[in-house]
């Protein structure tokens, strides 16, 4: 008996011990080469031994320290302060052991995110060659999430902070580079960009639960989540007995060199790309609260056919990422899907209309941005070459809102109200920039004008000083306008800043 | 002491309880509706409790049926498996088989007959439904007697014991989503021998071969040295790894079921992938979707593969080497037939290199002929230079059913192939070439001159040649070229030549250099 006592003591000690000297850990996302947001408080987290003391410190002058204490669980947080644009500096994390993170920069730190227009690369984008040899900004930091799905959250993903250089920057989102180069440019001072995408998947996976439950539109797919949950925490205990049963039998295989079998599957229903909250569990998650200035989207092909729901879904996912991150309302800015000849199964050449539509209606939500993008599209290729425009876009927003530069115009014409002029219709405008043009110098593409009989046709445009006038000879007594309404539309109506205005309806009828 | 004696002797019989009253089970490929291989013994295996007796009875289900008298036994080994064989029989059913341990299975409606493995990529799962004729292929689909088995995709870094499928009679429900070469390929033979025909249709579009080749098809290769030291290193350090592994499982397990207990947050199960579960890498697909049906009796197999390797040369060769020997080792039944389809002419590049890519995989697939019991379906004419792939599977699987018929029913009287490049002799300023499997003749197809035959003197410049049909040979000359010492045939990605015998086959493209 006291033999057995004595093994079982052991045995609590020898697991006790591993616990004990569990060494200070740090998300990857904290690394060498980071580049930490500046001007504002920065959370350092990380993990260790349940009430192990951590010591911060980075070495300004004076040196910079903070302490935390681990928790229960063993997370333990701190906050750097507000720190000007500028480095290197390096980070010690110490606890029993001691971290040393170098080459950190304060700049400027973006989340970029969406599908396979965000993720596509420099490699396969325009002028790949020269793009690539001279993508030497050892100041813009990169940081490339791997595409990993999870149905519960995850802490950590599998990645490095690294400088841009010819090798770093050839499979980087292309869009995500062109935006940050520019910035860069314009502002002097050090860029972070994480990156987080994953080709053809939906907006729904991307989102957080919470996000979900902000929007009442939305109740179902928050149900379908707990449920989900429900379910693998149902059959857990079924599935633990099924790996206990395997590493047995694994346990007896090692000793005796027998055949290894697979361990049984315990996958969590929203373990896929394809699910609600898969993506934000192993790829958004792990990297908040890591500050950042804000977010940069590019994404809606997977969502084609869902019209206004889009916009639910948009208002979704940002108060999402905004509540997690809790560092207010950040700058969202997303690109707005451009011109394709979506076919077969797709079939309506309206669907993308509608997209446009909802993406408009999310500039309702404060500090966003949309870079319109019909004029730099292709209709037989859902993946358009020219990122550098779209990453350039994105870009004249955040300089324009967030970095408060006056002189920047940020945007083509945006739609702002109507008025009927006998057997015309004036239309207005916000973002008229320098003033409205044709970029091709003909005559302005893309109007159609309808009565009430709701019959669209297609309609005279001219620019009037800051408004548009649309007329036909045929439809006497106006009541709608709708401009660029079809996926294959590639209108010419810009501002003097060549910036193209959005497509939009006046209407809000059926068909 | 005495405590944990009997603790452990408390615990001995609720170990062995467990197994003792396991069932009698059996691996999803012999089911009801299964073809099993005519004439030959037939292997027959499952799990049951270690030491537990199993008897094996097939019984005709029809008094039309010959009657048999098989009867075959087995008994469980220490870790539950079992294997027997039942005798050779001759084409028929169906039959009832039984398998009794502790219960009885009884498996339905089993025919014997012609049993073939289909595998490859997306050109070999490519479904009838989006073939050539679909609506009246699929509408005429009533064959009972033509069974199909389709495999599910499933990588996995180990062997796997068993797959999710069932085996089906071939109707208009069941056709729509099969393999069109395996099901064009089985009602050819199905027609010309009238004998039940079994189709286990394993493939996954966009692998490449090295998926699907057994560790033990690799060990055999030089050439493939790296990938098998690969495959090595890394079960030894899943293995090596596996305790610490498990360990981080074990912690997990006690957290989760803390949180469970106290409505906690659950964490994710620490990842334990095996770094070979993946369709991409080596022996993922031999594992997951080849290794469970080993060893089921076999005609043999048809492969359509290699899009996904058009840039390995003659390293694809060797690859054909692993995979075939691979199969036929593990398989344990000799070189059972392995015909293939060499691949269709297709625009892979707009590189001036990348042009003769393709080429060089027909090249290394015709190199494949030499491996005995091999057989090569040439499609220069039937494919689309614009779609890796090509509608007409019908011609696909009818090329294929020919080498079978000839080589392995008897089919002497069939030409199986389109004319196979023998030997060259130069001739003053021509070069003549002879041919493997003139059939009754060679000619051009569509009645113009010959086409894509090329030429080149020491200077290796090839220039476009004149060919003309001289008996059973060919005469290839070019004014540019005084002295010629090679020839090329449909050497390039979008060639189409023209150049048959007369029952309509195409010659595979060739050269006579090796420049």
């Amino acid at each position: 008996m006291k033999r057995i006592a004595l093994f079982l003591i052991g045995l609590l000690l020898c697991l006790i011990q591993p616990l004990a000297h569990a060494e200070v850990t740090l998300p990857r996302v904290i690394g060498n080469n980071m580049v930490l947001q500046r001007d504002m408080q920065v959370p350092v987290w990380g993990w260790a031994s349940a009430g192990e003391e951590i010591t911060v410190t980075l070495n300004t002058e004076p040196l910079y320290s903070t302490t935390a204490v681990a928790d229960a669980e063993g997370n333990w947080q701190v906050k750097l302060p507000a720190m000007q644009a500028g480095g290197p500096y390096t980070l010690k994390v110490t606890g029993e052991n001691t971290l040393e993170l170098t080459n950190i920069l304060f700049g400027e730190v973006w989340v970029c995110s969406g599908q396979s227009n965000m993720q596509w690369s420099v490699r396969a984008s325009k002028d790949s060659d020269a793009e690539i040899a001279a993508g030497n900004y050892p100041n813009i930091r990169l940081f490339y999430v791997p595409r990993v799905p999870s149905g519960l959250l995850q802490k950590d993903v599998e990645a490095d902070w690294y400088e841009t250089t010819p090798e770093t920057i050839e499979n980087f989102s292309a869009v995500a580079y062109y935006f940050g180069r520019k910035l860069y440019k314009n502002l002097d001072v050090p860029i972070g960009l994480i990156h987080t995408s994953w080709g053809g998947t939906r907006i729904e996976p991307w989102t957080p639960p919470v996000g979900f439950t902000s929007v009442s539109t939305l109740e179902a797919i928050s149900k379908e989540i707990q449920e989900a949950h429900a379910t693998y925490r149902e059959q857990l205990p079924q599935k633990m007995k099924e790996v206990e049963a395997w590493i047995a039998e694994t346990r007896k295989a090692l000793e005796t060199g027998a055949l290894l079998t697979e361990m049984p599957e315990n996958r969590h229903p929203l373990r896929h790309q394809g699910r609600p909250t898969g993506l934000y569990n192993s790829m958004v998650h792990p990297l908040v609260p890591y500050a950042i200035r804000g977010a940069i989207w590019y994404q809606g092909e997977s969502n084609l056919q869902d019209g206004m729901l889009y916009h639910e879904k948009m208002k979704a996912l940002i108060n999402g990422w905004r509540k997690v991150w809790e560092q207010g309302d950040f700058p969202f800015y997303f690109v707005q899907l451009a011109p394709f000849n979506y076919g077969g199964w797709v079939g309506d050449p309206f669907f993308l209309p509608q997209i446009w539509e909802a993406q408009t209606a999310t500039l309702s939500i404060p500090n966003t941005g949309m870079a319109v993008t019909t004029d730099i599209g292709n209709l037989k290729d859902i993946h358009p070459r020219n990122k550098q425009e779209v990453g350039r876009r994105l870009a004249l927003w955040a300089l324009a809102k967030t970095y408060s530069r006056e002189d920047v115009t940020h945007s083509g014409p945006l739609y702002k109200s109507m008025k009927v002029e006998r057997n015309s219709i004036r239309l207005a405008f916000d973002v008229v920039g320098s003033g409205l043009m044709s970029r091709d110098e003909e005559p302005l593409t893309w109007f159609e004008i309808a009565g009430e009989d709701k019959q669209f046709v297609e309609a005279e445009a001219t620019v009037d000083g800051n408004t548009v006038v649309v007329s036909s000879a045929i439809v006497a007594n106006p009541v709608a306008v709708r401009f660029g309404w079809h996926q294959s539309a590639e209108p010419n109506f810009v501002n003097k800043e060549g910036l193209p205005a959005s497509p939009f309806r006046t209407d809000s009828w059926e068909k | 002491m005495e405590l944990t004696l009997l603790l452990l002797i408390g615990f001995l019989p609720l170990l062995i309880g467990t197994i003792a009253y396991a069932e009698v089970t059996l691996p999803r490929v012999f089911g009801s509706n299964m073809v099993l291989q005519r004439n030959r013994q037939v292997p027959i295996w499952g799990w049951a409790s270690p030491g537990e007796e199993i008897t094996i009875t097939l019984t005709a289900e029809a008094e039309d049926v010959e009657p048999v008298s098989a009867t075959a036994t087995a008994v469980a080994d220490a870790d539950g498996n079992w294997q027997t064989k039942l005798p050779a029989t001759a084409a028929g059913g169906p039959y009832t088989l039984r398998i009794t341990g502790g219960n009885t299975l009884e498996l339905t409606n089993v025919l014997f007959g012609e049993v073939w493995v289909c595998s490859g990529q997306s050109n070999m799962e490519w479904p009838v439904s989006i073939s050539n004729d679909s609506e009246e292929e699929i509408a005429a689909a009533v064959y009972p007697k033509v069974r199909l088995f389709h495999i599910p995709r499933v990588p996995s870094g180990l062997p796997q014991q068993d797959v999710e499928a069932d085996w089906y009679e071939t109707s208009p429900e069941t056709i729509p989503n099969f393999s069109a070469v395996a099901y064009y390929f089985g009602r050819k033979l199905y027609k010309n021998i009238d004998v039940p025909i079994g189709l286990i249709n394993t493939s996954w579009g966009g692998t490449a071969i090295e998926p699907w080749t057994p560790p033990e098809g690799f060990a055999g290769i030089p050439a493939l040295t790296s990938i098998s030291k690969e495959v090595e290193n890394i079960q030894s350090n899943y293995r090596a790894q596996l305790p610490e592994k498990i360990k981080a499982i074990e912690v997990w397990m006690g957290e989760t079921r803390k949180a469970l207990e106290t409505e906690g947050q659950l964490k994710p199960m620490p990842d334990n992938t095996h770094p070979l579960m993946d369709a991409g890498r080596p022996t993922a697909l031999y594992n997951g979707m080849v290794h469970p049906i080993i060893p089921y009796a076999i005609r043999g197999a048809l492969w359509y593969q290699g899009e996904s390797n058009h840039q390995d040369g003659m390293v694809y060769y060797e690859k054909m080497k692993a995979l075939i020997n691979g199969w036929r080792e593990v398989w344990g039944q000799g070189d059972f037939p392995f015909y293939f389809v060499q691949l269709a002419p297709f625009n892979y590049s707009n590189q001036e290199e990348g042009q003769f890519f393709l080429p060089q995989i027909w090249e290394a697939q015709t190199a494949t002929l030499e491996l005995p019991n091999t057989g090569m379906a040439v499609t220069t004419d039937i494919g689309d230079p614009r779609d890796v792939h090509p509608r007409n599977k019908q011609e696909v699987g009818r090329r294929l059913a020919l080498w079978a018929l000839a080589k392995d029913y008897n089919g002497d009287d069939v030409t199986y192939s389109g004319p196979l490049y023998k030997s060259m002799a130069v001739e003053g300023n021509t070069i003549r070439l002879t041919f493997d499997h003139v059939g009754s003749g060679l000619m051009s197809r569509d009645e113009k001159l010959l086409t894509w035959f090329q030429i080149a003197g020491e200077d290796r410049k090839f220039f476009e040649a004149n060919a003309t049909i001289d008996g059973d040979t060919i005469v290839v000359s070019s004014n540019a070229i005084a002295n010629p010492v090679a020839v090329r045939f449909g050497w390039h990605q979008s060639a189409e030549p023209n150049f048959v015998n007369k029952e309509g086959l195409p010659a595979s493209p060739f050269r006579t250099d090796s420049w």
